[in-house]
């Protein structure tokens, strides 16, 4: 499978581009954090810490999501560095698949770190073994589910537009995905026919990020259901397929100028 | 079995933002290589070489036409394997050094380790990278990466050979380096498809040239058939001589360019060569050179493109 | 690859997507949007939080709060009895109201909201809600208003009729504020003190929910009226004849032309048969056996407990 080299390529991209370097950033907001808390010494400290932990790995990894998912593909069409190796005996959708998910691979080292740092700072606010220290880990893997949704939409926006657009479009449906819960409800509570249909319509057609958000639920010590992990990880699953799927469609028919 | 055919290839691109209209490239290309061959693609800029290139390369796609490489459509990938190609002006992704961007295209190629590993330190040391194999190429020069995008180009042993511009970027020397290379591929027998528009790269080189213009093929055919050296024409180089010595070979010359110290003298053939190498030694000159007169390629465009504008006049009136 | 098959994986990736989708709203039960109320405990935070797009997420709390409230009534379909929300089980109403109302402690809507609905849920919380506004919001009267409804719904008419006091003083308060505080020290209890009161909230409001709701009060309270009209009508025809009408028109055609003209100037409400109709248009249900009136099994009229 020629996907298996240009993903590992793509992850030696992003670890020579220093893109990891981001956990150096979240090492310290954490340590910063925990030595905060202990000077106050309250009693929400591990509450906080998973908090602050689960949602900068949130942020950090959608930042790295758009913002490399974008550059993905539109770098090695502007430096021209597709051209020797689409010659090659290597199909464009093989190019696409592993462009993407070697930057899932960056994304997944990165949460991987980052949630055993959270393991790690609540083991020293604790001051030992706590289940807590285990239930971030399937939020951590919901987090990394959303990412890779991210990614993909940022990929499949930049095969069509420009990337400043790109990067807009995919921060608006972030946001758009993440209350999508709200569309729903006013689509319920809304009476007229096509508002409602319209609503309904974008609440499934948009991707809902919902499903991955379980931070504030981890904070207060209770985790998904294994269940919904499972139809969370279906559900990122299909949706991500619908998304590289009309990412290659477009890609295919593209010229390089 | 053609190394390559080109049927009836034409391309259009749209341009505008709001007003789309298309601007033709490349227009009713027909272009037949064979197998062994090393074939000269010449044409001023903007006359649709790369562009020839890349629909061979599938990087762009033809408005109309078809194309095949080694008897195969333009997408099949056990063909694929078979050819190299180097783009124009190469960039390759800058945080690799030489050696790994062999060893990744190597494995696009499914080549196996050990295999990767012999020719990439063949080839960088068949195109003079050896020594910077280990450097990133963003600290690469531009000469660097020209040879660099040879080397990737040949990692798969390739049959046929595609390379747009593959000495330009580089100094006399570099230049001198990869002719030679291309001519000792050329003797193992492989096909090489070379673009460029310096005449002096392809004389040396090619059994056959084409020459474009405006996405129009003009010729095509032996390069001593198409410039045209048919006049017998003899340039010579003289030194050493007077006023009076230059009025005097007035009369034989067709042409006479003075130079320091001496002049370019032009005469009609080798007849007249006799007349004018005796005058000049009687005036107690010296004789330089003589060389037959040939048409550059630049005087090539220039008559062709006068001719086709001629014809398209007379077409209109 | 063949462009068939990309499309194909689209459609089935969506179309099975949504399908997923279903089966995981249905597991986390309605809104899980509002669900995180649940977590948020405190809207100072979230404000701090909310660099600075604190207007952004008070209006998108507030539209939480409007639609938890819609969908709870939803989900009792059939009793569009928005009379009785001590049966809804609105636990999540007081704290979506208090984050919004902290995020943007100027919130006016979400203030009155709470003060309608909130006292039959938590009266102390309710109270609490309204202090806060007023503490927040001094110059507004209405404010000043619903904190004597939430008294007076107490009967703690002294409290009530306080705050009318504190509110008529405000600018632009209506003179019947003052009357209100009055009201309140001698009749409080009253039924007409009660329809006053919502009277006023269905005239002060701009929110469609308590408009609604108010005037679901006030048409309740009219129809009571109404059939307590309708009884002493039997009880006078029967002193009179001897004995029951045979229907309700029978009864209005015995009653003399002016006193007719009478009741409709009071809003009673008559078809072309002289039926007698409750304020939402069911005809009164007459009982000969018993020889008395009262709504329409089917009448959509609020049957609230008092
Ligand atoms: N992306 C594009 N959009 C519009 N026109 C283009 C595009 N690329 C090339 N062209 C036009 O197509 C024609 C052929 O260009 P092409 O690059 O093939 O020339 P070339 O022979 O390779 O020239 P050079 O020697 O300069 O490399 C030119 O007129 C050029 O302006
Ligand atoms: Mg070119």
């Amino acid at each position: 499978m020629k996907v298996v080299p240009i993903a590992l390529n793509t992850f030696r991209e992003s670890v020579r581009d220093r893109v990891l370097y981001n956990l150096i950033l979240f090492v310290l907001l954490l340590v910063g954090a925990s030595i905060f808390l202990g000077e106050l010494s309250m009693s929400q400290e591990s509450k906080i810490i998973v908090d602050i932990g689960l949602s900068a790995m949130r942020i950090f990894g959608v930042l790295i999501s758009i913002f490399i998912g974008i550059g993905l593909v539109y770098k090695e069409i502007d430096k021209r560095t597709i051209y020797s190796l689409l010659a090659k005996p290597l199909h464009r959708h093989e190019f696409i698949l592993g462009k993407y998910f070697g930057l899932c691979l960056t994304l997944f080292v990165n949460s991987v770190v980052m949630a055993l740092g959270i393991s790690l700072a609540l083991l020293f606010v604790k001051g030992g073994a706590d289940p807590i220290q285990i239930k971030i880990w399937p939020t951590a893997y919901l987090i990394f589910l959303e990412l890779m949704v991210m990614t993909a939409i940022s990929l499949l926006f930049s095969s069509f537009s420009s990337p400043a657009l790109s990067a807009l479009l995919a921060f608006f449906l972030f946001i758009i995905g993440t209350f999508s819960a709200d569309l729903k409800l006013f689509a319920a509570t809304v009476g007229s026919g096509v508002v409602k249909v319209m609503c309904q319509a974008l609440y499934y057609v948009l991707p809902n990020l919902a499903n991955f958000n379980f931070i504030m639920a981890t904070a207060h010590g209770n985790t998904p259901s294994v269940g919904m992990m499972g139809a969370a990880t279906m559900y990122a699953a299909l949706y991500i397929s619908a998304l590289l799927a009309a990412t290659v469609m477009i890609f295919q028919r593209r010229n390089f100028k | 079995m053609l190394a390559l055919e080109i049927n009836n290839l034409t391309k259009d691109y749209t341009v505008g933002f709001w007003k789309k209209r298309p601007v033709r490239a490349l227009n009713d290309l027909n272009l037949q290589v064979g197998m062994g061959e090393s074939f000269g693609f010449l044409g001023p800029n903007g006359a649709g070489k790369t562009t020839t290139l890349k629909i061979l390369m599938r990087l762009i796609y033809p408005t109309t036409g078809e194309a095949k490489i080694l008897g195969c459509p333009l997408d099949d990938m056990q063909m694929r394997a078979r050819i190299g190609y180097l783009p124009e002006q190469p960039y390759f992704y800058d945080y690799l050094t030489a050696r790994e961007l062999l060893n990744y295209c190597a494995k696009i190629f499914g080549l196996n380790k050990a295999e990767a590993l012999k020719r990439t330190d063949d080839l960088l040391k068949r195109v003079g990278l050896f020594e910077a194999a280990d450097k990133q190429l963003r600290k690469y020069s531009k000469g660097m990466l020209q040879r660099a995008g040879l080397a990737q180009a040949l990692i798969n042993d390739p049959e046929v050979l595609f390379l747009d511009e593959p000495m330009s970027g580089l100094d006399p020397l570099g230049r001198r380096e990869v002719r030679d290379l291309i001519a000792a591929l050329r003797d193992q027998g492989k096909t090489v498809f070379f673009s460029s528009h310096v005449l002096s790269d392809v004389e040396a080189l090619c059994d056959r040239v084409a020459i474009m213009n405006k996405g129009c093929l003009i010729e095509s055919g032996k390069l001593s058939d198409i410039l045209k050296s048919r006049t017998n024409e003899l340039e010579a180089v003289v030194t050493g001589i007077d006023e009076a010595t230059l009025n005097e070979l007035q009369v034989f010359a067709t042409q006479i360019v003075p130079a320091p110290e001496g002049a370019h003298v032009r005469v009609q053939s080798d007849k007249e060569i006799e007349y004018v190498l005796s005058i000049v030694h009687r005036a107690g000159g010296r004789l330089v050179s003589v060389n037959p007169v040939r048409e550059s390629l630049e005087d090539l465009f220039v008559r062709e493109i006068s001719e086709n504008a001629k014809v398209a006049k007379q077409a209109a009136s | 690859m063949k462009t068939s098959l990309w499309i194909a994986v689209i459609i089935l990736g969506l179309g099975t997507s949504v399908v997923l989708q279903r089966w995981i709203d249905e597991q986390r039960g309605i809104g899980s949007a509002v669900e995180e109320a649940l977590y948020v405990n405190s809207g100072k935070s979230l404000k701090r939080a909310s660099l600075g797009f604190d207007g952004l997420i008070a209006d998108l709390y507030w539209l939480r709060t409007i639609q938890y409230f819609g969908g709870k009534s939803q989900q009792l379909k059939g009793s569009i009895n928005i009379g009785n929300v001590t049966e809804w089980k609105l636990t999540l109403l007081e704290p979506l109201i208090t984050i919004t109302t902290e995020v943007d402690p100027n919130y006016v809507s979400a203030y009155r909201f709470g003060a309608l609905f909130l006292p039959d849920i938590n009266p102390e919380s309710a109270i609490r809600l309204a202090q806060r506004a007023i503490a927040d919001n001094p110059d507004d009267w209405r404010l000043q208003q619903d904190l004597g409804f939430i008294f007076w719904k107490l009967q703690r008419y002294n409290e009530a009729s306080e705050a009318y006091l504190q509110g008529s003083r405000l600018p632009d308060a209506p003179k019947w504020m003052e009357q209100m505080s009055a009201i309140m020290l001698a009749n409080g209890g009253d039924r007409e003190t009660a329809k006053q009161m919502f009277l006023r909230i269905y005239e002060t409001t701009d929110d469609p929910t308590v408009k609604k709701t108010s005037l679901g009060r006030l048409q309740s309270y009219k129809s009571d009226d109404e059939i307590a009209f309708l009884n002493r009508l039997l009880a006078n025809y029967r002193e009179q004849k001897g004995g029951c009408p045979s229907s309700l028109p029978a009864l209005i055609k015995a009653v003399p032309q002016v006193t007719l003209l009478q009741f409709k100037q009071a809003g009673l409400n008559l078809n072309e048969e002289l039926m007698p109709l409750d304020p939402h248009g069911f005809a009164y249900s007459f009982d000969a056996a018993t020889c008395t009136v009262a709504l329409a099994t089917d009448s959509t009229i609020v049957r609230w407990r008092r």
